[in-house]
C-alpha cells in the first residue's frame, strides 16, 4: 500500500511539473485573406524578331485575376534573372514578393516555341517547381495559361482555370425588328473569341457537355424556341427538343448522358430530364407553377430548379428517384437560376431581397443556408462557376449594356472581360478541357 | 408591324367590297380610315348621290353578334388593339385589355372572323432572369389565350409563343419602358 | 478518477502515516495543490480562446501546451484538497499533574517516639525519594514536551518559509506567464497578418512547425513536425513564419524566459474561421 501510494504520489507530482515545463505552442486560426505577391519577370526570348506573345504578361494577368494573387508592378525589379542561377532571393524578399517565376522562351525550327518556366519560393529560398511546353505562335496564349495553371496548382493547391473556355451570347440590336445574335466561343480572359452561331432569331441558354466538346442551347431560329446541341469541333448542330410550348434552359448532367430541360408541352412549365441514348423523356416535376432553370447536383442524383411554387421564385431541389421536392432558398423576393458548384456544397444565383429593386449574385451554403451577395450592379443574371469552384462569371449591365463580370467565389476579387461590341450575355463556363 | 398585317388584310377585304358595290350601286369610295363623297355621272344624267362611310365589316361582325356593347368607333378601336400590358411579374389582364378581348372573341366567333388564327406572343421586361422570364412571358401569353378560350375560341385556333425579354419594344432601363415591354401581342396569321 | 486517487493520497496521509514523514507530505501535497491551482489560474486551458485586438482585427491567438491537450485537471474546489492538518490529541502536551508538595513532618519524639520516629522518618525519606523520582520524570517529561512544541515551531516556521517562498514563486510564474502571453499574442498576430491561407485550405487541416529563433528574433530554423498532407496548406504556413520573420519584439525579452519559452517553440496552424 505504501509503495503503491509513492507511486502514486511521484506521477502527481510529474504531472505538476510537465505542466509547468510545458513547450510553448502558439497556435495560428486565422489568415489575412490578402493576395499572395508574385514576381513574373519577363521571360527571356532568343529567336528572330520580336516575342510574338508577351508569355510572362499572359502569365501574370491570369494571376491577377484569379484574385488570389497580386503580381509585383515590373518597374519595380531589381534583376531580370531567367535562369536559377541568376536568381537573388534577397532582392526579391526585399520587394516584397513571396514567390518568383522566370522563364525563356526559344524558337525552334517549324516555327515552334519552347517555353522553360521556373517557380521559387522566395521566402524559403528555393525552387517549388519547373516546367517546359511548347507549342505553335497561335498556341502561345495557351502557352502561357498552362504556366498559369501550373504555377496557380502548385500555390493554391487547387487545379487552375486559365486554360478553360467561355460562351455567351452577343445581340446587336438594330431596331425593334433587327437584332444579330452570336454565340461566342473564348478564352476565359475573353481573349481569342470566335461565334460558333450566328442568327437573326434569339440564342440563350448555352450549356457545355461535361467533355467540353459540345453545346446545348436554345435558338429561335424557327420563330419558336427549340432546343440544339452543337459539337464544337465540326460545327454539326442537331434540334433535339421542338415541342409545342416551351423548350428552354437545356443543362447537360454530370455524367454527359442526360439533358435537363424546361417544357411546358402539357400546359405549364416543368423539368424533363431526356436521355440522350435512347432518346427516352422523363417529367421530373409536375406541378401547375413555374418549374424552370435545372442545375444538377455533382452526383447526377437530384436537380436544383427554381418554381413560383411558393408564390415567388425561390429555389427547390427535387430527388430523382423519389420525385421528392425541398424547398433550398427563403430570403427574399427571387431567387434564381441556380448552378451547382463542383463540390456540390454551394449554389450561385440571382437574389433580390424583400424591397430590393436590383438583382445580384448571391452564393449559398446548401447545409446551413447560409446566403451572401457577390456582387451589386442592378441587372445581373446567369451567373455561372468555373470548373475548379473558386470563380464566378456572370452577366451585367455596364453603361446600359450586357457586359460579362468575373468574380471570385469569395467576392474578395471582380472584373469585367474586355467588352466587345454589342449586348453581351448568357456565358457558360467551360468544365477542365483536355 | 403585326398592326400591319390586320390592316393589310382588311384593305384586301375592303377593295373586293368596294369594287361589288361600284357594280351594283353606283360610286362608292371606302377604305380603312379614309371615307369620302364624289361626283359621277352615270349615262349622262347627273345624279345627286349620297355617300356613306363603310363600316369595317370586321367591326359589323362584332356589332352583329351583339355580345359586345359599345359604338363603332370604340368597337373599332377595341378590335385594332393589339397588345394588352401586364403588372411586374403578373399575368393578370386588367379590366380595360379585357374589353378588347371580348371583342376580340366575338369577331372570331362571327361568321366573318370563324376561320381566323392567332398567333400570341408573350414579353416581359429586362428584371430577372432571361430563362424565368421566357416562362413568364409564356405565362401572359396563355392568360391572353385561356381568357379567348372561356369565350368560346378553340385553343387549337390560338398558339402561344414567348420572346421573353428577348425583343423589347424599348430597350431602355426604366420604369416606363419596361411597362412597355410586359406586354403580349396578338398576331392573327394569315390563310 | 483523478479524484480517487487525490482522496486515496489524503486518506493514506491522514490515515496510516507513522508520523514522522505525514506532515511533510501534507504540507507538501498542500503546496503543490496551491501551485498546480495558481498554475491553471495563470495558464489559460486549450478550451479558452482569447481573441486580441491589435491592428488587425481578425488576429485571435490562444496558448496551448501539449501536455494539456490530453488530461484535463480541472482545478479541484479547495476544501477538498486541502484538510488543515488537525492536531492530534495525542500530540497535545499534557498538563503535568500537578501533585501537591507534600511539607515535611514535624520531628518525632524520643524512644518510643524514636522508633517511631525512625519509622516515620523512613517513610518520610522513602516518600521524598518517590517525590523526587516523580518530580524527575515530570522534569523529563516537560523537557519532552518543550522539546516537540519547539520542534513543531520550527517545522512551521519551515513550512511558512517555504510557503512564503511557493508563494513568491507563484508570483514570479505568474508574471511569466503573462509576459510570455503578450509575446505570444504579438508573433501570433505578426504571423496571422502574413498568412495567406491557399486556396485549399479548409476548416480541419493542421500544420504543426517546429521554430528555433535566435534572441534577435531571427527564425534559425523551422521544420514540420506534422503536416496536412496538402502541400500548399504547409507552404503557405512556413511562408508566413518566415514573412513575419524577424520578430524583432522578442530582443526586449528577459533572456531567463526568452531561453524558456522562446527558443525553441511550434506553431500549430489550425484556420478556423474557413469552410470545412
Amino acid at each position: 500500500m505504501r509503495a503503491y501510494l509513492r507511486v502514486a504520489l511521484f506521477g502527481f507530482l510529474l504531472i505538476m511539473v510537465s505542466l509547468a515545463r510545458a513547450e510553448l505552442t502558439i497556435e495560428i486560426t486565422q489568415g489575412n485573406d490578402k493576395a499572395v505577391p508574385v514576381a513574373v519577370v519577363p521571360f527571356a526570348w532568343s529567336g528572330q524578331g520580336v516575342l510574338p506573345e508577351d508569355i510572362a504578361g499572359i502569365v501574370g494577368n491570369d494571376l491577377r485575376l484569379s484574385g488570389q494573387f497580386a503580381p509585383v508592378p515590373t518597374s519595380q525589379f531589381l534583376g531580370f534573372p531567367s535562369k536559377a542561377s541568376e536568381v537573388y532571393f534577397g532582392d526579391w524578399r526585399r520587394l516584397g514578393t513571396s514567390y518568383l517565376v522566370i522563364g525563356q522562351v526559344t524558337e525552334q525550327p517549324g516555327s515552334r516555341y519552347r517555353v522553360n518556366y521556373e517557380l521559387f519560393d522566395v521566402l524559403a529560398q528555393k525552387s517549388v517547381v519547373r516546367g517546359e511546353v511548347s507549342g505553335n505562335r497561335n498556341q502561345l496564349r495557351s502557352v502561357a495559361h498552362s504556366i498559369s495553371d501550373a504555377v496557380y496548382e502548385k500555390i493554391t493547391g487547387v487545379r487552375g482555370f486559365f486554360s478553360t473556355r467561355i460562351v455567351y451570347v452577343v445581340a446587336n440590336r438594330h431596331n425593334e425588328n433587327s437584332t444579330d445574335y452570336k454565340l461566342v466561343y473564348a478564352d476565359m480572359d475573353g481573349h481569342r473569341a470566335v461565334p460558333v452561331l450566328q442568327s437573326k432569331e434569339p440564342i440563350l441558354a448555352p450549356s457545355w457537355s461535361p467533355d467540353g466538346r459540345r453545346l446545348a442551347y436554345v435558338s429561335f431560329e424557327t420563330g419558336r424556341p427549340a432546343i440544339y446541341i452543337q459539337e464544337l469541333a465540326t460545327g454539326r448542330r442537331e434540334r433535339i427538343s421542338s415541342f409545342r410550348g416551351l423548350n428552354s434552359a437545356p443543362k447537360w448532367s454530370p455524367d454527359g448522358q442526360k439533358l435537363a430541360m424546361v417544357l411546358s408541352k402539357s400546359g405549364n412549365p416543368d423539368i424533363y430530364v431526356l436521355d440522350l441514348t435512347t432518346r427516352a423523356l422523363t417529367q421530373v416535376t409536375r406541378h401547375y407553377a413555374m418549374d424552370n432553370e435545372p442545375s444538377w447536383m455533382p452526383d447526377g442524383k437530384s436537380i436544383v430548379f427554381t418554381s413560383n411554387r411558393g408564390g415567388s421564385a425561390q429555389l427547390y431541389e427535387v430527388t430523382l428517384a423519389t420525385g421528392k421536392v425541398k424547398r433550398l432558398t427563403f430570403e427574399g423576393r427571387f431567387n434564381a437560376r441556380a448552378r451547382v458548384f463542383p463540390d456540390g456544397k454551394s449554389l450561385a444565383y440571382i437574389h433580390k431581397g424583400k424591397g430590393d429593386q436590383s438583382y445580384n449574385v448571391a452564393v449559398q451554403e446548401i447545409d446551413t443556408g447560409r446566403m451572401r451577395l457577390l456582387s451589386s450592379s442592378p441587372f445581373e443574371d446567369a451567373p455561372d462557376v468555373s470548373p475548379n469552384g473558386r470563380m464566378l462569371i456572370y452577366s451585367a449591365k455596364g453603361e446600359g449594356k450586357g457586359v460579362l463580370g468575373i468574380i471570385s467565389a469569395d467576392g474578395r476579387v471582380s472584373f469585367r472581360l474586355p467588352s466587345t461590341e454589342g449586348d453581351v450575355r448568357e456565358p457558360a463556363w467551360s468544365p477542365f478541357l483536355n | 408591324m403585326k398592326f400591319g398585317n390586320i390592316t393589310k388584310g382588311f384593305a384586301t377585304g375592303l377593295a373586293v367590297i368596294w369594287l361589288a358595290g361600284c357594280a351594283s350601286t353606283g360610286t362608292q369610295t371606302a377604305g380603312s380610315g379614309v371615307a369620302g363623297t364624289e361626283d359621277s355621272t352615270v349615262g349622262g344624267a347627273q345624279t345627286a348621290v349620297v355617300t356613306t362611310p363603310l363600316v369595317d365589316p370586321a367591326v359589323q361582325a362584332v356589332i352583329d353578334s351583339g355580345k359586345v356593347q359599345g359604338s363603332v368607333e370604340q368597337i373599332e378601336a377595341l378590335l385594332k388593339q393589339d397588345t394588352v400590358h401586364f403588372g411586374f411579374d403578373s399575368d393578370k389582364l386588367s379590366s380595360d385589355d379585357i374589353k378588347a378581348l371580348d371583342v376580340q372573341a366575338a369577331y372570331m366567333t362571327s361568321p366573318a372572323g370563324v376561320n381566323s388564327k392567332l398567333v400570341i406572343e408573350g414579353h416581359t421586361d429586362e428584371r430577372g432572369t432571361r430563362t424565368y422570364n421566357l416562362a413568364l412571358g409564356e405565362r401572359r401569353a396563355k392568360a391572353v389565350k385561356s381568357y379567348l378560350a372561356l369565350k368560346g375560341i378553340s385553343s387549337s385556333r390560338i398558339e402561344v409563343v414567348s420572346y421573353g425579354f428577348e425583343k423589347p419594344v424599348d430597350p431602355s432601363h426604366n420604369e416606363a419602358a419596361w411597362a412597355n415591354n410586359r406586354r403580349a401581342v396578338i398576331v392573327p396569321i394569315e390563310g | 478518477m483523478k479524484d480517487k486517487f487525490f482522496w486515496r493520497i489524503i486518506n493514506a496521509v491522514q490515515g496510516q502515516g507513522s508520523g514522522n514523514w505525514r506532515l511533510p507530505i501534507l504540507f507538501s501535497a498542500v503546496l503543490h495543490t496551491v501551485l498546480l491551482i495558481g498554475l491553471f489560474m495563470v495558464m489559460p486551458s486549450s478550451s479558452e480562446t482569447r481573441t486580441i485586438n491589435p491592428s488587425p482585427s481578425f488576429v485571435s491567438a490562444r496558448v496551448v501546451t501539449l501536455e494539456q491537450a490530453k488530461p484535463k485537471p480541472k482545478p479541484k474546489p479547495a476544501p477538498r484538497v486541502a484538510p488543515e492538518p488537525r492536531p492530534k490529541p495525542k500530540a497535545q502536551p499534557k498538563p503535568a499533574p500537578r501533585q501537591p508538595v507534600k511539607k515535611p513532618p514535624p520531628k518525632p519524639k524520643v524512644d518510643q517516639k524514636a522508633i517511631a520516629l525512625k519509622r516515620k522518618q523512613e517513610e518520610e525519606r522513602k516518600q521524598r525519594e518517590k517525590a523526587a523520582a516523580e518530580r524527575e520524570r515530570q522534569r523529563k517529561e516537560q523537557e519532552r514536551l518543550d522539546q516537540l512544541q519547539k520542534q513543531r515551531e520550527q517545522e512551521m516556521l519551515a513550512a511558512m518559509a517555504r510557503e512564503q517562498q511557493a508563494r513568491q514563486q507563484a508570483a514570479q510564474l505568474k508574471a511569466d506567464q503573462a509576459e510570455v502571453a503578450s509575446y505570444t499574442q504579438v508573433i501570433a498576430s505578426l504571423v496571422s497578418s502574413r498568412w495567406s491561407r491557399p486556396a485549399s485550405a479548409r476548416r480541419g487541416m493542421t500544420v504543426v512547425l517546429r521554430i528555433r529563433l535566435a534572441p534577435t528574433g531571427e527564425v534559425i530554423s523551422i521544420a514540420k513536425v506534422r503536416g496536412s498532407g496538402d502541400e500548399a496548406f504547409d507552404r503557405s504556413a512556413q511562408q508566413a513564419v518566415n514573412s513575419a520573420a524577424p520578430f524583432r519584439e522578442i530582443r526586449n525579452i528577459e533572456s531567463r524566459i526568452f531561453e524558456k519559452n522562446f527558443r525553441e517553440f511550434t506553431f500549430l496552424f489550425n484556420p478556423e474561421d474557413l469552410l470545412k
